[in-house]
């Protein structure tokens, strides 16, 4: 977190940091695949789990 | 000298407190510590917070602290509006004025105008019936909060829904509210019927931040809030009400003394009036001001503290209050996905009235938050997402996110509660009743449908650890005449076995209700200091 916060306090990389308008439909879509991607890592994470704990 | 009022603390209370004793012509002196940072705030470049962020290379400094790179400054929760600049603010806290409790957390100042500098500007004032339960004279307070309206500058809506409950008479214009804000109100005045049936009121915020410019003067000057959204960061043109404005008009008066450094530890009272003893921060040397009449306004804690060291009541417990306070993230379903505007203030831009039927006739107050001119990074670090799909989400949320902040009353009970230990340390004890917190969860619930009917649908809500609200009274309460506690006040102000010494901040107080307490709190200090001085005539 430190990382990404010198990240958006650098001009360099402001345009990354911006809000995203561009209409309820995109940010549905954008608000979906963050959850997906979220999710799947859960998934992901809960898998590596799994697989130590059988170790 | 022997100076007829002295004030202990430089925060809301002390400040209008001692402008009161002050414009009286009488001898004044402010005893405080008075940590102040001034020169991280000046150098910030002006700019609205939307181009800082595009254009500047040394923002990290303002928005990160000049130490960016330490995990320490970057660990602030969402909403901590004790943005670097601000940093001072609470600077030697827990050296100076210490409080050991595992249940109770407070958040204490000894800058130069105490919590003040970091004031949200909520700007209630309580009704009647608040006033009453609290044991504050409802007329003498009504004139006091109309002196000190006039005296900070109170921008607010005299025509809102919430006008009668919460907003003071002496107003500014309204400020503009954000697109986020506009939205939220449209739907609500959609839905008014509905929203009245479920007895809730919203309005625009009254904050106490200028919207017209305000001269004292030639020399003292504060302008209209610039809309640049650099609230929480730098202090634009001064409109936001900070005490120390306060402390420098009383400055000029060759009456009035400020003494800096200064931690007040006891009182003693003698023949020909009190002895204020404190201790000198930077070299821990010992002085002290003869005073006629002392005010104190330390803050509720800090007051206790000195009061119970004065009457040597080791052990004794007295009650504390505190607003137990959440927040609750939503999404402004009105704002997905559109643009919203740069120009805009950081502040409150609602304020939001539900008197649930279980509370009777007490209120819980919302007060609603854009929130634009904060970093993403703390929001991404509350999401169980990775960095890269936590950043798409706040990013496609932002101009949605609205972030409620609630209050709920508070009434004391004997499991809150502070009492001194024999080394100066305030210990504290603070735990909700099971009825108090069946009433908080009703609370929430019924807010949480009526933020779904304005189509900010909630996304989490988060509990503060107690202390968080920032909003502390009823140390030392007015006294009933019987189950009192160890220390009491008179109705007037007057600290009990000590005729020289009035309690001028919130320690006096019965009752919190959920409003914003420091208009009244600057009211109550004025009424107090009229009250201090009046015996000296």
């Amino acid at each position: 977190m430190r990382r990404f916060a010198r990240r958006e306090t650098d001009v360099r990389y402001a345009a990354e940091f911006e809000p995203i308008a561009r209409g309820p439909l995109v940010a549905v879509l954008l608000i979906l695949a963050a959850g997906l991607a979220g999710a799947v890592r859960a998934i992901f994470i809960f898998a590596i789990r799994l697989i130590r704990g059988r170790r | 000298m022997t100076f007829d009022v002295v004030v202990v603390g430089s925060g809301p209370s002390g400040a209008q407190a001692a402008k009161e004793a002050a414009e009286a012509g009488l001898d004044v002196a402010m005893l405080d510590v008075g940590f102040d940072d001034p020169d991280l705030a000046a150098s910030i470049p002006r700019g609205s917070f939307a181009e800082l962020r595009r254009t500047d290379p040394e923002q990290r400094r303002y928005f990160l602290g000049f130490e960016g790179e330490t995990d320490a400054d970057v660990n602030d929760r969402v909403g901590g509006h004790f943005t670097p600049p601000r940093s001072y603010i609470k600077r030697g806290v827990r050296e100076l004025a210490p409080v050991s409790s595992d249940s109770f957390f407070p958040e204490m100042s000894l800058a130069l105008g105490g919590l003040g500098a970091g004031w949200g500007s909520g700007a209630q004032v309580f009704e009647d019936f608040e006033l009453e339960r609290a044991g504050l004279p409802v007329e003498a307070m009504r004139e006091c909060y109309d002196e000190v309206a006039s005296d900070i500058g109170v921008s607010g809506s005299l025509e809102d829904d919430t006008a009668a409950t919460s907003v003071p008479r002496c107003v500014q214009s309204p400020s503009a509210i954000d697109t986020n804000a506009l939205a939220i109100m449209a739907r609500y005045g959609r839905r008014r019927s509905a929203m009245h049936a479920r007895n809730f009121l919203l309005g625009r915020a009254p904050l106490a931040m200028l919207t017209e410019t305000m001269h004292r003067g030639t020399r003292w000057e504060r302008g209209a809030n610039p809309y640049e959204d650099m609230d929480f960061y730098g202090e634009s043109a001064r409109s936001i009400y900070r005490p120390k404005y306060t402390i420098e008009e009383l400055r000029a008066n060759p009456r009035f003394r400020y003494v800096g450094n200064a931690l007040v530890e006891r009182f003693e009272d003698g023949a020909d009036g009190t002895i204020a003893c404190y201790r000198d921060v930077r070299d821990g040397s010992e002085g002290s001001l003869s005073a006629r009449r002392i005010l104190l306004a330390a803050n509720p804690i800090n007051t206790a503290r000195i009061a119970l060291r004065s009457a040597r009541a080791i052990g004794a417990r007295q009650p504390l209050l505190c607003n137990p306070y959440h927040y609750v993230v939503t999404a402004n379903l009105a704002m997905l996905g559109r643009p919203a505007s740069d120009r805009r203030h950081s502040l409150a831009q609602l304020v939001g009235s539900l008197t649930p039927a279980h509370r009777g006739e007490e209120h819980v107050f919302a007060a609603f938050f854009s929130y634009r001119s904060l970093m993403h990074f703390r929001l991404v670090r509350e999401m169980p997402l990775s960095p890269g799909a936590g950043l798409l989400l706040s990013r496609a949320l932002m101009n949605a996110l609205t972030i409620v902040g609630v209050h709920h009353p508070e009434s004391p009970t004997d499991r809150k509660w502070v009492r001194l230990a024999t080394d100066g340390i305030i210990e504290a004890s603070y735990a909700l009743g099971s009825d108090e917190e069946a009433a908080i969860a009703g609370d929430l619930h019924e807010l949480r449908r009526v933020l779904m009917d304005l189509r900010c649908i909630p996304l989490s809500t988060i509990a503060t650890p107690p202390g968080s609200s920032i909003h502390y009274a009823g140390t030392i309460p007015i006294s009933r005449g019987d189950g009192d506690p160890a220390l009491t006040t008179a109705p007037d102000g007057r600290l009990s076995g000590s005729p020289n010494v009035y309690v001028a901040d919130s320690s006096g107080w019965r009752y919190l209700p959920a409003k914003g307490p420091t208009l009244t709190m600057m009211a109550n200090a004025r009424r107090v200091a009229k009250a201090a001085i009046a015996t000296l005539r």
